[in-house]
This record gives C-alpha cells, sequence and structure tokens, in this order.
C-alpha cells in the first residue's frame, strides 16, 4: 500500500502531473474526475506527498496517453527544456 | 445516467464547498477544543444531575446537544467525512488516512480506557466512599459519547486530510 512520502522510510517519489496538467489546459478536478479521486488527492501527488498505488498511476497514464515512466519516476526528472535543447545540440 | 447511492449523497454533503473555510488545521483544531469542551460539560452536567434543579438540567442538556451536534456535524463536514465513509466514497489516499485515523483512535481509546480501569482499581484499593449516582452515569454515558467522536477528533489533528 502506498503512504505518504513525509515518512522518511519511503522512497522520494517525482512525478510530472502539474506540467502534463498545466500542457493540456486540465484542471485539478477534470483530472481528478477522470481518474475517479477526490481533486485535494490531485494536489497531494503533484506535491509529491503521496505516492499513487500502481492502478491510479496506470490510470492517470492511460489519460495522459503516455508510459507510467513519463509521469512518474523515483529519481528527478531532467528539466523538459534541458531534455529538449540537450536532445538537439546532440542531433545537430 | 447513474444513481448515486446513500453513501455517495453523503459523501457530496461532507465535502460541500461551503464548508471549505472550516477544512484548516486552526478551524479543525478549534473545533475538536469545542467538541471536547462539549463532552466536559456534559461529563459535569451528569455528575452533578441530582443536585440540579429541573428547568436548569433541560437548558444546559439542550445547549450540550445543539453544540455537540454543531461542532460534530462541522468537524465532519471539515474532515471531509473521511472517518466515517464507505470505502467506496472514498478515494484510496482518503481510505489510507481513515485506516490511519481508527488506529490512532483505537490506540488512544485503549489507552483512555486502561486509564479509566486503573483509576476505578484504585478507586476500591484506597477504600474510598461509592460514588453518586451522578457520576456513575457520567463514568457510563461519556465515555461512550468520547468513543463515538473519537475518530473524528483524530481526524481533526491530522494535516493531510
Amino acid at each position: 500500500m502506498s503512504r505518504s512520502t513525509s515518512d522518511s522510510s519511503e522512497p522520494q517519489f517525482y512525478n510530472r502531473l502539474a506540467v502534463l496538467r498545466s500542457e493540456r489546459g486540465m484542471s485539478r478536478k477534470q483530472l481528478a474526475e477522470e481518474v475517479g479521486v477526490h481533486y485535494q488527492t490531485i494536489g497531494y501527488l503533484e506535491r509529491g506527498e503521496y505516492s499513487p498505488s500502481l492502478v491510479l498511476a496506470l490510470r492517470i497514464a492511460e489519460v495522459f496517453g503516455l508510459p507510467i515512466e513519463a509521469i512518474f519516476s523515483l529519481t528527478p526528472f531532467r528539466p523538459l527544456s534541458e531534455q529538449l535543447y540537450g536532445s538537439n545540440k546532440e542531433s545537430s | 445516467m447513474t444513481t448515486l447511492t446513500r453513501a455517495d449523497r453523503r459523501a457530496r454533503v461532507l465535502d460541500d464547498p461551503r464548508f471549505e473555510r472550516y477544512r484548516n488545521p486552526r478551524s479543525r483544531h478549534l473545533l475538536a477544543a469545542g467538541l471536547i469542551g462539549v463532552l466536559a460539560v456534559e461529563a459535569g452536567l451528569l455528575a452533578v444531575l441530582p443536585q440540579l434543579p429541573t428547568w436548569l438540567t433541560i437548558v444546559v442538556g439542550a445547549l450540550v446537544v445543539v453544540g455537540a451536534v454543531g461542532f460534530l456535524g462541522t468537524l465532519k463536514a471539515a474532515t471531509r467525512g473521511v472517518e466515517e465513509l464507505p470505502e467506496q466514497a472514498l478515494d484510496e489516499r482518503q481510505a489510507q488516512i481513515r485506516g490511519q485515523v481508527h488506529i490512532d483512535a483505537y490506540r488512544i481509546g485503549f489507552g483512555l480506557f486502561t486509564t479509566a480501569l486503573a483509576v476505578i482499581a484504585l478507586w476500591g484499593m484506597l477504600d474510598l466512599p461509592a460514588p453518586g449516582p451522578g457520576l456513575v452515569t457520567a463514568a457510563i454515558v461519556v465515555p461512550f459519547h468520547l468513543a463515538l467522536v473519537l475518530p473524528n477528533l483524530v481526524a481533526a489533528f491530522r494535516a493531510d486530510i
């Protein structure tokens, strides 16, 4: 069962929920309704204060149409700008 | 069109946006303090019940009932009913919080119950005079009411509710 990341025994959890939501112009309430949770829970997920169950993570991935590892990670995500420009530099 | 179950309707009432101003730690602590105050008044009222005039008993009793309903109802809405709604009305985070609230309430209740038994044992060992009917009534009724509201009081002190 997932637990709040405030427990030091739990691994730190990272996600791109806020970025993806904003990209799609989706409110917390809309995303919450799509995945069947309370809007407050989306806030807790975005702040990394709650780790979702596998089922919830899969539902969120389905809503965004992305693989789960593009949304959640146990290691910090590189900033999108760095990824984008970094890959451009590599290809040029 | 989906039909709402009784639990869904209750969940909606408890998630009413009109109670949003109470959904912060300070308000929840104040509501919990108010509820504890009502229980304390109830205990006092029951303890001195035989000595009180009837009209005063009715007035204070009515205030206790109104206070308990007001504080408890608002506290339930302030915590979105997370401690009482059935599993299907909660999402997984809320269900997890509810589980933790009930565990904490059980531990606190067990501690209070053990303390009460210790007091009774000590009372007998010290051969103190038998308590009056008011005190006996208070000792039965107040723990019962406390057990009912303990999960609400515990929920009030959680920051992530």
